[in-house]
């Protein structure tokens, strides 16, 4: 357990790093903790945790998930809220753990954590109120919206809303922005040849949109959208958002070696 | 006894009897109760022919407005001499169509009858027309035979004026109603344009198995 | 039609190769998201309509044995008859024997996705019966042999040139130097050949969007006109149709066509909506002299009591499949039965058993696309993550995936187990990596590499880089 303390008013935020944060991008949990903390809020983050369970659920192995999202309410439900740089697994903790754990013991309380459950950029601008970001961004950048936080969480104009307030910062869409990149958890390797199919149309959008850096708020569509784009020589430079809002773009881009003439922010 | 609907009771674990569902049903069958009305079908007479006659023309249809039947012959003649048509026309036994004055068009020929395949226009009558997606509502009958509808290359369909209301919900009124509904013919065709398709690679190509055109003529 | 659900794998493999069909694909794929959102767009009330729509279904199937009985009731009123079917094999028997009462020889047909669904044309040309299928769709398909792969545009897979091809190798009696080089002309051609069907027909059978209790009424909801003709030239009329297609009264039938056109090709209405009560009446000029309805079970019932029951709210708009991005990618036959898409991947399982069809519900990333646009407001993703609850439960995944389902959770449930596994793993598979940051190649991760590198982890995980910095007094 390890907190940081900005007032006594202040929020208690619990952070929930995600698996893939934690196993890959680490920058992107320290990232999320500098900007909740520049909002304002007070940010702990519970040790003893690993994953939301996501990969039980969506295979079908309800019991386990169950074991798992018990675990989690259990570790950050003292919290005022729970945010996670991620608009899959908050909308796993928010959407689906009342559904998983109807018919168990914890139904009540896994409908009162759903409430104060919020993915990073959404809880910023509409818990936190924050309307523009302090800092530099140059140049062109394109944005993925991933399904879960999108279509569950409804997250769309919140990061794109701070992205905005960036000095220096153009944000270019990409057509078909909505769609799927193909990643889907554990389809990407049930079915890689489909999930191929939507990552190389997906990549064609992105390089469509003529902008040299991809941003997106899920750690696991932007590996899959970064290792295509690798696979295929792209120069596009792929991160989570979170980065650039708390300025630590510093490491190299995702799948890919940091180029010193972009990227860099002041 | 309908073994379907005891089997459906037992998977819903209801009793036949149940009264409270009976009355639920009985209610919803005679309230005549009406869903949710689109606003765009909820506006004065005149602004409800203007979108009947803009939504029929955004699907291929051309539509004339004419003041009175008397009017009627000669747009017909005119639309048959516009499109290079045979001045023959096939209708069925409809009283507005049979009050229509051909005096005039010595040289149209006006035949009778449900349509066979050799029929090139005919002519029939909505009972009326739902002006929301511009829809003409047509009652077959030997009014108007419901092969005239479809076999023709060219379809003219005649409605008054009076005849054309906001909605589905208000062109059902139109028919002769019973105590539970309104009597229905054998079919009732609610027509929005020329027959069409895109089965082939998403083109759309005006003119599949039914009319290939459709030319509608208010009346009033 | 028989199933090939069972090697999905291997036909959506043959489905990416396909190079025709991808350029199918991409077409429709653009054409109907574009059409329904304009559609939505032009009707401020679409949603609550989809929502009133939706509050309807949920009552009819709520009452769905009262709505029957006075079906029932309404259309033996109007002069029609009622067969009930509970399975496929009835409803092709009951069908043929209504053909054979009246010494019939040619049966056109309007598209119907039940009668596929029972297998009809094969029952009865294997009687002997030319069945000829009218909707354009459906007759080019029927000339290539091939099932629908779409519930709505059935040849959407097919190209304009293959359909000349195709059209030149069964009208032999046209001039073979006639021009078929473009849409139109395929159309026309088969308007006149299908004319004389029309008007030959001993049956015509049709399907049903909607059947109305309230007045006994059967709907079809067409644009090409085919589905009138084959109702209204051939003397005996069947509707084939399965219990979920009642509604009450013609003014909830209203609302549904409302959203129904609107969801499926982005059209207000379709160019027909055609409400049949009975047969011709006695002073009647034209029209068929019987009709018959065939009421189709196969199971519905039984899904009326199961965890599936909202999917029998289903229109067939087929939005799902339209936005569905598998779908986009691999087309409708790769799911190797009639319905493909989501809805589909819910249906099929209940009608051939989760053993054949166990891909169709996994292979879907629940993106959640076609929830969304559905009209019904069918939570297709949570249908099919219910179905994997079920192959799971039922120990159907393979040994592999079990195991390492299971190891995976043994470890997530143990913080310290996980962090001490993965804080010495992960910076291994860093330096691995290198300064690429990524694997071209990964043992055991083979499915991901084949065709995107893997990027590798930074380095130190978050839970240890954190620790450190409350050791280091950082944080």
């Amino acid at each position: 357990m390890t907190e940081n303390t900005n007032s006594d008013k202040a929020p208690q935020v619990g952070l929930f790093v995600t698996c893939l944060v934690d196993l890959f991008r680490p920058v992107v949990g320290f990232a999320a903790m500098k900007l909740l903390q520049e909002a304002g809020c007070h940010v702990s983050v519970p040790l003893a945790q690993t994953c939301c369970g996501q990969p039980a659920y969506n295979s079908g192995d309800r019991r386990a998930a169950q074991a798992l999202a018990i675990e989690v309410i259990k570790n950050f439900d003292r919290f005022d809220y729970v945010v996670a740089p991620s608009g899959s697994c908050a909308g796993m903790l928010k959407t689906h753990y009342p559904d998983l754990l109807k018919e168990t013991d914890h139904a009540e309380q896994a409908l009162l954590f759903a409430d104060k459950v919020f993915e990073l950029t959404s809880f910023l601008v509409d818990i936190c109120r924050l309307q523009t970001v302090d800092r530099d961004f140059p140049g062109r950048i394109t944005y993925h919206d991933a399904c879960a936080g999108l279509r569950e969480l409804h997250v769309r104009q919140q990061p794109r809303q701070l992205l905005h307030s960036m000095r220096g910062l153009e944000l270019c869409e990409m057509p078909d922005g909505e769609a799927c990149c193909g990643f889907g958890g554990t389809f990407c390797i049930k079915y890689p040849d489909i999930s191929d199919a939507m990552v190389g149309k997906k990549c064609a959008n992105i390089t469509a949109a003529n902008a040299p850096t991809l941003l997106g708020g899920d750690l696991g569509c932007l590996m899959n959208m970064a290792g295509k784009l690798s696979r295929d020589g792209s120069p596009v430079e792929v991160r989570h958002v979170a980065e650039i809002l708390a300025g630590m773009a510093d490491e190299p881009p995702i799948a890919g070696e940091s180029r010193p003439d972009r990227g860099k922010q002041k | 006894m309908n073994p379907f609907a005891s089997n459906i009771r037992r998977a819903l674990g209801v009793k036949a009897g149940d009264f409270e569902r009976l009355e639920m049903v009985r209610k919803h069958l005679d309230d005549h109760g009406r869903n949710l009305i689109p606003a765009c079908a909820l506006r004065c007479h005149q602004e409800l022919i203007d979108q009947f006659i803009q939504m029929l023309e955004n699907v291929e249809t051309t539509v004339a407005h004419v003041n009175d039947l008397v009017d009627v012959a000669s747009e017909i003649a005119r639309y048959q001499i516009v499109n290079d048509l045979p001045h023959v026309v096939k209708c069925g036994a409809d009283a507005l169509i049979a009050d229509i004055d051909w005096s005039e068009q010595s040289d149209l020929t006006i035949l009778s009858g449900p349509a066979t395949g050799a029929d090139a226009i005919s002519l029939t009558r909505a009972f009326a027309g739902a002006s929301e997606t511009g829809t003409l509502f047509v009652a077959s009958g030997p009014d108007n035979p419901v092969t005239l509808s479809f076999l023709p290359e060219t379809n003219i369909i005649l409605i008054r004026a009076r005849d054309i209301v906001g909605c589905y919900e208000d062109a059902w009124l139109k028919l002769p109603w019973g105590a539970r509904g309104p009597q229905m013919p054998r079919t009732v065709n609610l027509i929005s344009g020329p027959s069409r398709t895109a089965d082939i690679e998403q083109t759309l190509i005006t003119g599949a198995h039914g009319p290939r055109r459709l030319h509608v003529i208010i009346v009033g | 039609m028989k199933s090939t659900a069972r090697s999905f794998k291997e036909n959506a493999r043959q489905a990416l190769k396909n190079q025709r069909l991808q350029k199918s694909l991409k077409v429709m794929g653009r054409g109907f998201v574009e059409k329904r959102a304009k559609a939505r767009a032009a009707l401020p009330e679409f949603d609550a309509l989809c929502q009133q729509g939706q509050a309807i279904k949920t009552h009819t199937l709520e009452h769905l044995d009262l709505y029957l009985e006075v079906y029932e009731k309404q259309l033996a009123a109007s002069g029609g008859h009622l067969h009930l079917a509970q399975t496929a094999q009835q409803a092709c028997q009951q069908i043929l024997q209504i053909c054979r009462n009246s010494n019939a020889r040619l049966v056109t047909k309007g598209k119907s996705m039940v009668a596929e669904e029972i297998g009809l044309n094969e029952h009865l040309e294997e009687a002997g019966l030319r069945v000829v299928e009218t909707d354009l769709g459906e007759y080019i398909i029927q000339l290539r042999k091939e099932p629908p792969s779409h519930i709505v545009a059935p040849a959407v897979h097919v190209g304009a040139d293959q359909v000349e091809a195709d059209f030149r190798r069964v009208h032999q009696n046209l001039p073979p130097n006639r021009n078929l080089s473009d849409p139109a002309a395929l159309v026309f051609e088969a308007r006149n050949m299908l004319r004389h069907e029309f008007i030959n027909a001993d049956i015509g059978i049709t399907g049903a969007n909607f059947l109305v209790a309230q007045t006994g009424t059967s709907v079809i909801v067409t644009n090409e006109g085919n589905g009138d003709l084959t109702q209204s030239l051939a003397p005996v009329h069947i509707v084939i149709a399965s219990i979920d297609k009642l509604v009450p009264t013609l003014n909830d039938a209203s609302t549904l066509i409302r959203v129904l056109a609107r969801s499926a090709t982005g059209q207000s209405i379709t160019t027909y909506t055609t409400f049949s009560t009975g047969p011709r009446r006695p002073q009647d000029l034209d029209g068929p002299q019987q009709y018959h309805v065939v009421l189709l079970d196969n199971g519905r019932t039984e899904q009326l009591a199961g965890d599936f029951s909202d999917a029998l709210r289903c229109i067939r708009c087929g939005a799902c499949m339209n936005h569905c991005p598998v779908y986009q990618s691999i087309g409708g036959h790769a799911y190797g039965w009639v319905y493909p898409g989501p809805i589909g991947a819910v249906l099929n399982p209940s009608f051939l058993g989760l053993e054949e069809t166990a891909d169709l519900p996994n292979a879907s990333t629940l993106c959640g696309r076609c929830e969304e646009v559905c009209p019904m407001g069918i939570k297709l993703p949570d249908l099919m993550r219910k179905w994997r609850e079920k192959h799971h439960a039922a120990g159907g995944p393979p040994a592999m995936v079990r195991t390492s389902l299971t190891a995976w959770a043994f470890v997530a449930k143990r913080p310290w187990l996980y962090q001490l596994l993965t804080g010495m793993m992960m910076p291994l598979l860093a330096k691995f990596a290198g300064r690429k940051h990524h694997f071209r190649w990964l043992p055991l991760a083979s499915g991901w590499t084949t065709s995107r590198d893997l990027p590798a982890p930074s380095g130190k995980t978050f839970m240890s880089l954190l620790k450190k910095h409350q050791r280091e007094g950082r944080l």
